[in-house]
């Protein structure tokens, strides 16, 4: 299928607050309650509309794990945007956020939109961190800050849809140079190669002129 | 300072993209790879002939990666950041082992380098009742051919192969009666392995089964179990003698580094593991031999032409030898029919019977990694390390030079104006320098220049081994390359099963991607250290320790992206080439082929499945006392190994059934690391690492 944008993004935050479940329920609306440990990096894509337009969502998602940090680091450059993760039932993931601020804005590019996530919101009896103080931290650091909950699949959709939203936004006022790859921002094949008349495998090896999904 | 530019141009322009016609001559939903690639200069590929051929096979990603969708392929093949990827279900993988691999920063679109690991099964028959007498022409000789094949290269929903059977009956007269494949088999991954077995190992097993009037059987099984089955009782008129069998199982890693496109290394990792599983059942009664064999049959070599003794090694090493050969020469053929661009190394690893064979055609690497300590597995064949063989073939051959390279080695590039003057040079016959006045003869091109890593067969490849570019020619000229290249791997050999290991022993394979940058000492270091942040007795973390040691690898040469440039931690230049790294732990390897062993010991050669079948067999009647026997000789044993200092000895396996015998009777020997084919290979090995290394 063939879409107008491909934005990049990244998810961060520390190990165990649900980054690889937020990516799962966005991309297969399921949640897996026992995750293997993420090593390194793990991908995931889907299509969504825009103003009428079909983005892709290329999304990459890390480890929290220390041991593979400086791996994940080199992921943030070619983002146009970030999930950063924390937990609302470990208070140690909040306050870990500043750390990850900083990297973030670091290795990335400077226009690279950071949406904050309060996952597990399904866990309120559990709750360590207040809803407002995850509020006051987005604002202090000029983010948009969402809560959300990969289990019930409350506001995922919404945390990646607003983020493409912001970026999509960026590029209608110029802000982001569309055509530097660097920015997390690709344009979308003007057509589609499916009319090529390929089949079978010689499809499958050949079609990566960009439009498959 | 050319590096430099390269990486500076490919971040610039982007990943290319061939497919939208620049190159000429492919057409739509033909390969995209860029016909230039590491080793291979411009202009040497001629693809004109591939626009109407079909893929041979599809490009894909090793199949453990699970990258289910071309748009996954897709998102590894980022030039720009350069993903490190590594299995999404480590247990997918024998023993846990580590695989990371990471893209180029945009030389070729396509990764080219590729991976295999197969997890193997080699099953053979034995019969019990040894004295009954029904030899000859009614023995029966069952090869299984399960391949529990963890990189299938199958379809990517398809993770377990199919069960296919299909079985080659033999009148005594030697004709084939029936030959029946149980399933249609698949695209791709089993057409490969079908057609292997279908159009060309069905003529050699053809051969083999007339020769000694066996029966061949080999169904494809789901799963390998360690333990050996029973065999499936067989339709057959001819008198069945009491049989057991017995399994060997085995475990192969490879590497494949490609070049000037992307087929031939996809070729190797489809294929090469089915030639290898093929030769190895060639040679079945010599890995496991039939201990109830009554000897007195076997016709007794006369005096004067006696026979060789082959040993389990020689075996081995001969059936990886014969796959490399034949996988270059399938791929020749493929090129005719197919579009199957470019040429590839490999290095493959085959743990087998207590040892590690690691055979290598090419620059890839296997590095051991015992106490702390690199030690050298593989030598980089290269055309400045192979200059001599190169030059001798040039000498030997002068035809294959086209008049347009001359095999002499000189100093220095000699100009027009030396000619007449004495300069230094040699022969194919030297290592050293003498003097020779300069003819017209001698402003010839080189057939081998330049050194290290840029270092050039005929100005073009800058590889002397592999598989493949049997239609490369030397740039601006139609002077075939392929002559000078060769599939023969130098094989060497580790005795895992007799060395002292520890949980921080490994073996490391990778492509020169990783080897260009990381030294084999650096890199032994990157894998303690990386080990240490997931110890063994964590529990719960000891599932990530290679495949973390592995990424800490590929990350290490790399390197980060700073001012359009990879530069490594230290802020040296980082590889911008496709980078493959496997981390193999070796003791589970050992333990496994411990338990195996005792457990033929214990079974006499048995299986405690069939042994209820067998229960009159005198042979099985010592059962009780020699497991007992055993229990004290693997503690003996163990006792033994923990008292001796490394290094380990290197034992003559002859005879595979009595390893605990052999465990026992060890042989001091100096040297350990056996290297099969040259001493001076591995002193050149020396002088080379030493060079890296600087």
């Amino acid at each position: 299928m063939s879409y107008a944008y491909l934005f990049k993004y990244i998810i961060i935050g520390d190990t165990g607050v649900g980054k690889s479940c937020l990516l799962l329920q966005f991309t297969d609306k399921r949640f897996q309650p026992v995750h293997d440990l993420t090593i390194g990096v793990e991908f995931g894509a889907r299509m969504i509309t825009i103003d009428n337009k079909q983005i892709k969502l290329q999304i990459w998602d890390t480890a929290g794990q220390e041991a593979f940090r400086s791996i994940t680091r080199s992921y943030y450059r070619g983002a146009a945007g970030a999930l950063l993760v924390y937990d609302i039932t470990r208070r140690e993931t909040f306050n870990h956020l500043t750390q990850w601020l900083e990297d973030a804005r670091q290795h990335s590019n400077s226009n690279m939109v950071i949406m904050l996530i309060g996952n597990k919101s399904d866990l309120d009896s559990r709750r360590e961190v207040k809803r407002e103080e995850g509020e006051a931290f987005a604002r202090e650091h000029g983010l948009v800050f969402m809560e959300t909950s990969a289990k019930t699949a409350a506001n995922v959709e919404e945390a990646f849809i607003n983020t493409a939203r912001e970026i999509y936004e960026k590029i209608q006022e110029g802000v982001f140079d569309v055509h530097n790859e660097a920015n997390g921002i690709k344009i979308g094949p003007q057509h589609s190669p499916s009319g090529a008349g390929l089949t079978g495998n010689q499809g499958a090896a050949g079609g990566q002129g960009g439009g498959c999904c | 300072m050319l590096n430099r530019f390269k990486t500076a141009l490919y971040n610039v322009v982007g990943s290319f993209d061939p497919g939208d016609g620049t190159l000429g001559g492919l057409g739509p939903g033909v390969t995209n790879n860029l016909p230039t690639a590491a080793g291979v200069a411009r202009t040497g590929v001629s693809s004109s002939s591939s626009k109407e051929k079909s893929l041979r096979f599809p490009y894909t990603r090793p199949h453990f990666l699970q990258l289910g969708s071309e748009d996954e392929i897709q998102v590894t093949a980022d030039h720009a950041i350069r993903p490190i990827i590594c299995p999404r279900d480590i247990s997918r993988l024998p023993w846990k082992s580590g695989y990371a691999e990471t893209i180029n920063a945009g030389k070729s679109k396509r990764n080219e380098d590729q991976a295999v690991v197969q997890v193997g099964l080699l099953t053979r028959p034995i019969k019990i009742a040894a004295s009954s007498r029904t030899y000859t022409s009614q023995d029966k000789r069952t090869f299984n051919k399960p391949e529990s094949v963890i990189n299938g290269y199958g379809d990517a929903d398809q993770l377990q192969p199919e069960v296919q059977e299909h079985t080659v009956v033999l009148s005594p007269q030697g004709s084939t009666l029936s030959a029946s494949p149980a399933t249609e088999l698949k695209e791709d991954f089993n057409h490969s392995a079908s057609s292997f077995r279908k159009e060309r190992s069905n003529k050699k097993l053809s051969r083999i089964a007339i020769e000694q009037n066996t029966v061949i059987h080999h169904p494809l099984e789901e799963t390998p179990s360690h333990s050996s089955k029973p065999l499936p009782s067989q339709p057959s008129t001819l008198q069945q003698p009491l049989v057991s069998s017995v399994s060997l199982p085995y475990y192969l890693f490879g590497v494949f580094d490609g070049h000037a496109g992307w087929g031939a290394a996809v070729a190797a990792a489809n294929q090469l593991h089915h030639l290898i599983h093929e030769k190895l059942c060639d040679v079945i009664d010599i890995l496991i031999p039939d201990p109830f064999e009554d000897n007195s049959f076997k016709v007794q070599s006369p005096l004067w032409a006696p026979e060789k003794e082959v040993t389990v090694e020689n075996a081995v090493t001969g059936a990886l030898e014969y796959a490399f050969w034949q996988m270059d020469q399938i791929i020749g053929e493929d090129k005719h029919k197919f579009q199957l661009l470019g040429g590839c190394t490999a290095c493959v690893a085959l743990f087998i019977h207590g040892k590690l064979y690691i055979a290598n055609a090419g620059d890839s690497r296997g590095v051991l990694s015992l106490n702390g300590q690199p030690h050298p597995m593989s030598f980089d064949f290269t055309p400045e390390t192979e200059t001599q063989r190169i030059r001798k073939l040039g000498a030997m051959h002068p035809g294959l030079l086209g008049g347009e390279f001359t095999h002499l080695d000189f100093i220095r590039r000699p100009l027009r104006s030396d000619l007449g003057k004495r300069v230094l040079y040699r022969d194919h016959f030297m290592t050293g320098w003498a003097y020779k006045t300069l003819t017209q003869d001698d402003l010839k091109y080189p057939l081998v220049c330049g050194e290290g890593k840029r270092s050039r067969v005929l100005a073009t490849i800058g590889v002397t081994r592999g598989f493949g570019d049997h239609d490369l020619k030397a740039q601006c000229s139609s002077i075939p390359i392929k002559p000078f290249l060769t599939p023969e791997p130098e094989v060497r050999i580790f005795d895992v099963a007799s060395a002292d290991l520890t949980d921080g022993d490994v073996l490391i394979l990778a492509t020169d991607g990783l080897w260009d940058i990381t030294s084999n000492e650096k890199a032994v270091s990157a894998v303690l250290k990386s080990l240490s942040h997931f110890p063994a007795e964590d529990h719960d973390k000891y599932k990530y320790r290679y495949t973390s040691a592995a990424q800490d690898l590929v990350m290490g040469s790399r390197g980060k992206l700073r001012d359009r440039n990879w530069r490594t931690s230290n802020d040296k230049h980082a590889t911008i080439d496709d980078i493959t790294v496997f981390v193999i732990p070796l003791k589970p390897y050992k333990e496994e082929y411990q338990e195996w062993t005792s457990k033929q010991k214990a079974n006499g050669g048995d299986d405690e499945k069939s042994s209820s079948q067998s229960i009159n067999s005198p042979n099985i009647k010592c059962d009780a006392s020699e497991l007992e026997a055993d229990t004290v000789a693997s503690d003996k044993n163990l006792s033994e190994e923990e008292k001796r200092p490394y290094p380990p000895v290197m034992l003559n396996a002859g005879d595979s059934l009595n390893h605990e015998k052999d465990a026992l009777e060890i042989k001091p020997q100096e040297d350990y690391f056996k290297n099969e084919v040259n001493q001076e290979a591995q002193a050149e090995q020396r002088l080379n690492t030493t060079l890296h290394d600087t």
